[in-house]
């Protein structure tokens, strides 16, 4: 056998090796693509408040909207949900709005939950799943920021980091001179 | 090993793939007898979307809650006269194009596709440089090549049929979300949701409109003025111009009216329902047919559905009616009709 077939082979198997590994990556990657909402109007969507106070919209132009869709069924929806609250109490309502979602969920069980936990972030009813298919919800928690302008422009999958939540609202406050 | 042993180990070996291949008989009568029948729409198009929260199948599969969400909005969808292409769209728009089960083969995807056909025919060629020249490296040189011109041609075709674009725009973002939600929320508890949100330019739209269809011009009239002057986005200060427009050539003010529509063209020129109002302003309000039949030809070649195909043509035919009898001297009748 020759060096030259010898480097052929090699050569040929480390295209194959690359191509497997790039394959493995990108078919990752790809389990939790990029909200084709971000960057766009935030859908205009209006539900019941859980307090039985009327309807509700998600999202409020003219201020920063989080939006955050959780259940009371969901394990890391319980922490998020204390820091959330804990954040709402620091910011000013005229310009941050905070609205969670409760998705899927029994009543009884989001008023034990709330009960539990403190009712920190004002909440609507999705018991038919409309804001969670109009957001593109994948899994709970997941919380959506918009800016002032109605625009989506951040979605945290999984349970937020209450400090990444705030640096990322302190820069759109910035950003619209709301500050 | 003896020659009994290898003929034990044969017939053994011939009852499993017996066995085996009768259970994939079973399996696929089993399968076809509980398949939904073909021509089940909602069926159909619910299997080639994905469970977004449970991934591995279909909603139409599914038993989660999601899923049934999902496929109660598609049925509705559905009702509504959406095509399939429409509907698949209203989730790739909000989920991304993995929510189909056979997403498009560009971009990302194409070379996801494109990668496994790289590996194996670089494997091939690496076994094949390995082995000493003769018959058999050539026929798997041979195999080798075509099977790397194949995986080429695959990916050229791959790419060429999903290059075609989407013969109908996907509907508005929200339109099945009013649709469900709004139609349950009455017009005290939309005022109440608009008091607390003044500055919502969207549900005070949504609330005028609600009331132009009522026939209460006044109050529709009332929120369009404060929607035109409220901080907006371009788009929500076009339809707030334009509905504005319209409410106020219908409270007996057209000229301020096609006013109000030309500013709104100004702002989106490809706005279909604000040059049909105007031209239903130039012709009933303002009493000029030759104005609205050019406004008319704006839109003659802009995509309608059927209905609104209809509506146009039967209005192009009053305003052409019209214009004869201008011709001829006589008055044009006054017409009634109203938003598209």
């Amino acid at each position: 056998m020759t060096a030259r077939r010898i480097r052929i082979a090699l050569g040929a198997l480390l295209v194959a090796v690359v191509a497997v590994a790039a394959f493995v990556v990108m078919a990752r990657d790809s389990d939790l693509p990029r909200s084709p909402l971000i960057g766009r109007a935030a859908p205009a969507v209006i539900l019941n408040r859980f307090d039985g106070t009327g309807p509700a919209a998600l999202a409020t132009p003219g201020t920063i909207s989080v939006v955050n869709f959780w259940a009371p069924w969901c394990v890391p929806c319980r922490r998020e949900h204390r820091d959330l609250g804990a954040l709402r109490a620091a910011w000013d309502p005229a310009k941050v709005q905070l609205v969670g979602v409760a998705f899927q969920s029994d009543l009884a069980e989001i008023a034990t939950f709330l009960d539990e936990i403190g009712d920190g972030v004002p909440t609507v009813i999705d018991n038919d799943g409309i804001a969670a298919i109009e957001f593109g919800v994948v899994g709970v928690p997941e919380t959506f920021l918009i800016d002032s302008d109605g625009v989506v422009r951040q979605r945290f999958a999984g349970a937020i980091d209450p400090e990444e939540l705030q640096r990322a609202i302190d820069a759109l406050l910035r950003e619209s001179a709301l500050e | 090993m003896s020659e009994s042993a290898v003929g034990s180990w044969s017939r053994a070996l011939s009852r499993v793939v017996t066995v085996a291949l009768l259970a994939v008989v079973v399996w696929g009568i089993v399968a076809g007898l509980t398949q939904r029948p073909a021509g089940d729409r909602l069926y159909e198009v619910s299997s080639r979307i994905r469970c977004p929260l449970c991934q591995g199948e279909s909603v139409a599969e599914s038993p989660s809650a999601s899923a049934q969400d999902i496929t109660e909005q598609i049925r509705q969808q559905i009702a509504a006269g959406w095509t399939d292409q429409q509907i698949e769209q209203f989730y790739v728009d909000r989920y991304g194009s993995w929510v189909l089960l056979d997403p498009p083969r560009t971009g990302g995807r194409l070379l996801l596709w494109a990668i496994p056909l790289v590996a194996i025919t670089g494997g091939a060629i690496a076994v094949v440089s390995l082995l000493e020249p003769g018959q058999r490296r050539n026929r798997l040189t041979y195999a080798a090549a075509g099977l790397g011109a194949a995986s080429l041609a695959t990916m050229i075709v791959l790419g060429l049929i999903q290059r075609d674009p989407p013969d109908e725009a996907a509907p508005p973002l929200t339109t099945v979300a009013e649709t469900r939600d709004l139609s349950e929320v009455g017009n005290d508890e939309m005022e109440a949701v608009v008091a607390e949100n003044p500055a919502v330019v969207g549900m005070r739209l949504a609330l005028a409109q609600r009331y132009v269809e009522g026939g209460d011009l006044e109050q529709a009239y009332r929120h369009t003025t404060i929607a035109i002057d409220l901080p907006a986005t371009d788009q929500e200060y076009q339809r707030a111009l334009r509905l504005h427009g319209w409410v106020t050539a219908l409270r007996g003010a057209p000229e301020s009216g096609a006013g109000y529509l030309r500013a709104a063209l100004a702002l989106s020129p490809d706005d279909r329902d604000a040059w049909w109002y105007l031209a239903r302003v130039q012709f009933s309000g303002l009493g000029d047919p030759a104005a609205a039949k050019e406004t008319l030809a704006e839109i003659d070649t802009t995509a309608m559905t059927p209905d609104q195909r209809a509506q146009y043509d039967e209005f192009v035919d009053l305003v052409n009616a019209t214009l004869l009898t201008l011709a001829e001297g006589e008055l044009p009748a006054a017409t009634t009709s109203s938003a598209p």
